[in-house]
């Protein structure tokens, strides 16, 4: 996928919804997040960092967070020996700082309309639970919209993390 | 923002920067009354803030500025001459308008306080007009053809106690009144030259980015160019790479700011706390146009004041006791500001009585703050550090020990925190100087790249003193340093990584000695790379609460480097602070009702020791004053010498001594536990791995002596509390120590003991 076009995100009650899978789960954001998709790069690892902190990533002289939205959403690890160039990274703008976050595949630009928009369904484990805002059917998958300042806010306290298992 | 609102922003802030350039001209007036240059400045500072005021629709400000206006004009017209109680009364103006402008920016009101004590004050000093009796031909100067009302008859009317509201012209008056430039002398009228602009903060941080990713894809082009020492790219490069190395200098400088915004009120802070305490001191600042950054500026400006009260409060005497003393009654208290080597100094001096060290000690140690032992082994320059003790300077009478050191632990902490230090020499009766070194600018810092594990990582030059090579057999926990024993963190370890290629067996190790506050350690790194000019950008949030970095760099490569914090990794790693009351681990064997010694208090310390693993695999403890060096020396070295054990060492020889496993089964009892000789634990020694040794090097009545021990595990700080007795010949004391049971050597009786005697 190539950066998404700069249209407005919203209209009405249909979002565009920039899509991407992680352990096979298609998630998405509003489209107007993401400033940036970029290949699997070269991320400098950060000792003693909170686990789903990859590294630092240096784009264009601005350092980002890299995080593995995998542990981040408590999905199963990537499969050791897994082609990591074939990872992609998402950079999304949270809280005045931009963070990369590492997925298996970037998927499309979907339109989703609104009033299609389901509760979070309980049989979602209770880890990644936390962080889908609602879920949209679509016609081959179920999109989980993802609460983006929540995913992102890594080394936050724990109540940030956990506390809202039951939120949604 | 609304247009109206930065409209009273600007006049806010502009209006600060004059009143205190105000005040600092009103202190220079008062010592030279006749400069008419100055007096035209001060006037005019008045009467912006006046004119601007009544545009605003500020009539209380107005109505202020304008009763130091008349007296102001006065004085100017040389019906008044400048004495002490006017300028204290003008600066009082200043603070009462300083109140106001920042009750304005709180609340957006002028608030209710019209200040009439102060207005009546300025007046009264027109009531008593100056010496020469008949002011009305204003010097020199003819009258400007828009004069303002005759000074006469405005300044009669204002007198005594006419409320600031009915002297209030109309709002616009202000911007008419024909005061502005009546009489352009030379050169007091042309307002200083528009040389500055105002810019924002932010369009300068994007500058500096931006030059720092110019650097980088200018370094990627050097590795294109440099390539072909003759290519056509060559040239253009060194040219691209000088003009990028003064284009990211001069972005730096335009950050910077002039230390005199600090500097400059310490003409005002000295008059004034000179003037209340009855003595006479001309404060001197030299370098108020040094550039700094505007954060390390603020960051001075506590410390500063710090310093200046404390000179003038206890380092400078009153004018009797400085006669006496053969000195001028006027004290000189120099406050000078330069560059050096890419930091600013800043050297605060006074000609006062200096610091009684010896005093000093003394109260340090009735505080309990040092022992008589500590004070022993250090020279006087140490002892005078005393001063920045915490602990010391808050207690209630130290300036009469002392003659000085209030809250100075604060003002080192405070410079710390920016990178700076801040030492100080004395000569009594002659004065005292601080010197402080700051950063020009926290947001460049020098820094050392070192490797650790796989990473890389920068650590701030300032923390750094020195790196040291060190030989594997002398690797360990700690490293013996010219005298003093400095404990070692491996980074790697430390960070939780793996160490990258094993270090060949033979090739020693490099330890990046550093320093924060009182802590001192080692840090053993994978290799020691460059230093570099680190643009320090903040930590992303997400690893914010770690706390062994302080910010993130990029490298030359472009790939980002953590910017190490020597602070926080000291506490990481449990390295003690020197200055502070120890706080080991320990717990008096004595007391096995341990309520006796809570746990957790703190004992009182009286020495730190040497841990060590004796050659039997007990725990020993050797006093750290009497151990001069460490030794690694291999078994197959040790050599007989009589009853005992020797090694070659320089051009000499040097006994060795061990303290003996005691051995019931062979009746070694009390009296014969310490063995001298290779034969009671060597097979221990000589067997399979254990071919290396260390030697703890101490001082003893016969001379140097090696105490034998498989392992050196720490430094630490040992209890003041006795302990268990001695279970064996050689030790003093049994304590636990970091967790294990020690035994506490005393070198001395070990010696006498094994028998050594002093060599002829």
């Amino acid at each position: 996928m190539t950066a998404p076009p700069p249209t407005t995100a919203t209209a009405g009650d249909r979002a565009r919804m920039a899509t991407f899978e992680a352990d096979g789960l298609l998630l998405g954001v509003d489209v107007a997040r993401v400033q940036e998709v970029l290949g699997g790069g070269d991320v400098t690892p950060v000792p003693l960092a909170p686990p789903a902190v990859l590294g630092l990533l240096n784009l264009r002289g601005r350092i980002l967070t890299v995080v593995d939205a995998r542990q981040r959403l408590g999905l199963a690890p990537r499969p050791v020996g897994d082609n990591d160039d074939a990872l992609v990274q998402v950079v999304l703008g949270s809280g005045g700082e931009a963070v990369s976050l590492v997925v298996d595949r970037a998927g499309d630009v979907v339109d989703v309309d609104l009033r299609s928009r389901e509760p979070v369904p309980v049989t979602l484990d209770a880890t990644i639970r936390t962080f889908v805002t609602a879920v949209h059917q679509l016609a081959d998958a179920l999109l989980l919209v993802l609460d983006v300042d929540r995913a992102l806010a890594v080394g936050g306290s724990k109540w940030e993390v956990t506390g809202a298992g039951t939120g949604h | 923002m609304t247009e109206d609102e930065e409209i009273l922003e600007a006049f806010l802030e502009e209006s600060r920067e004059n009143l205190d350039q105000m005040a600092r001209d009103l202190v220079d007036l008062e010592a030279d009354p006749g400069d008419a240059a100055l007096l035209a400045r001060v006037f005019r500072a008045v009467h912006t803030v006046k004119g601007t005021c009544g545009f605003l629709g500020l009539h209380h400000l107005e109505a202020l500025s304008h009763a130091g206006e008349n007296l102001l004009g006065a004085l100017r017209d040389g019906e008044l001459v400048l004495d002490a109680a006017t300028t204290t009364s003008l600066l009082l103006l200043v603070d009462a308008i300083t109140a106001v402008l920042d009750r304005v920016a709180a609340t957006g009101t002028e608030g209710g306080d019209d200040h009439a004590e102060i207005v009546a004050r300025l007046s009264l000093h027109l009531d008593r007009p100056a010496p020469s009796p008949e002011p009305a031909p204003a010097p020199s100067a003819p009258p400007p053809p828009s004069a303002p009302p005759p000074p006469a008859s405005t300044l009669t009317p204002a007198s005594t106690m006419t409320p600031a509201s009915t002297m209030t012209p109309a709002p616009a008056a202000g911007w008419t009144t024909p005061v502005a430039d009546p009489r352009p002398g030379p050169d007091d009228t042309a307002p200083p030259a528009e040389t500055t602009i105002r810019v924002d903060v932010s369009v300068l941080d994007k500058l500096q980015d931006l030059v720092g990713e110019l650097v980088l894809a200018r370094d990627q082009i050097g590795e294109v160019a440099l390539t072909d020492e003759d290519g056509p790219l060559t040239q253009p490069y060194r040219q691209l790479r000088l003009i990028t190395s003064e284009l990211r200098e001069g972005v730096m400088r335009a950050r910077l700011q002039p230390v005199g915004a600090v500097l400059g009120r310490f003409h005002r802070v000295g008059r004034d706390l000179a003037t209340a305490l009855g003595k006479h001191v001309a404060v001197e600042i030299t370098g108020e146009d040094v550039g700094v950054d505007k954060a390390v500026n603020e960051a001075l400006r506590d410390p500063l004041l710090h310093l200046v009260r404390n000179a003038i409060d206890h380092g400078i005497e009153g004018p009797a006791e400085r006669l006496d003393a053969g000195k001028p009654a006027l004290a000189r208290l120099r406050i000078r500001a330069s560059h050096e080597r890419g930091r600013l100094q800043v050297e605060v001096a006074d000609d006062g009585r200096g610091i009684d060290v010896d005093a000093l000690c003394a109260r340090a140690l009735a505080l309990g703050l040092v022992t008589a032992e500590q004070l022993a082994t250090v020279g006087p320059a140490e002892r005078l550090e005393l001063i920045f003790v915490p602990g010391l300077s808050t207690r209630g009478d130290v300036t009469t020990v002392s003659g000085r050191g209030v809250g100075m632990d604060v003002v080192r902490t405070d410079l710390e925190q920016v990178g700076g230090t801040i030492d100080v020499t004395t000569v009594a009766g002659r004065g005292t100087t601080f010197r402080i070194d700051v950063p020009l600018t926290l947001a460049i810092v020098g820094a050392l790249v070192v490797r650790g594990g796989t990473g890389r990582y920068a650590i701030p030059q300032v923390d750094v003193q020195e790196v040291v090579h060190v030989e594997t057999g002398d690797l360990g926990p700690v490293l013996r340093l010219r005298g003093r024993l400095v404990p070692v963190v491996d980074l790697a370890a430390q960070l939780g990584l793996p160490r990258s290629p094993a270090p060949a067996a033979d090739e020693g190790g490099d330890v990046v000695v550093l320093r924060s506050g009182g802590r001192r350690f080692g840090l053993l790194v994978d290799e020691v790379g460059d230093t570099t000019e680190a643009v320090v950008k903040p930590l992303t949030r997400a690893i914010r609460a770690v706390p062994v970095y302080s910010g993130v760099t990029l490298l030359g490569d472009g790939r980002p480097a953590l910017i190490l914090d020597v602070a926080g990794l000291a506490t990481a790693a449990g390295i003690v602070d020197e200055r502070d009351q120890l706080t080991a681990d320990v717990i008096d064997l004595t007391s096995s009702s341990a309520s006796a010694v809570g746990a957790a208090a703190p004992a009182p310390i009286d020495a730190e020791v040497l841990l060590a693993t004796g050659t039997d695999g007990g725990r020993l403890a050797i006093p750290l004053e009497v151990v001069r060096r460490l030794e690694h020396i291999a078994t197959g070295r040790i050599e007989r010498l009589g009853a005992g054990e020797v090694v070659q060492h320089d051009d000499g020889i040097l006994p060795l001594v061990r303290v003996a496993a005691i051995d019931p089964g062979r009746g070694v009892g009390i009296g014969v536990g310490v063995g001298v000789g290779i034969g009671i634990d060597a097979d221990r020694v000589a067997g399979g791995d254990g071919a290396w040794l260390h030697a703890v090097v101490c001082a003893s009545s016969v001379g140097l002596v090696g105490v034998l021990v498989r392992d050196i595990d720490d430094v630490v700080a040992r209890p003041a509390q006795a302990g268990r007795p001695a279970t064996r010949p050689g030790v003093s004391t049994c304590l636990v120590l970091a967790g294990r049971v020690t035994e506490v050597l005393d070198v001395e009786a070990l010696v006498s003991e094994a028998g050594l005697r002093s060599p002829v």
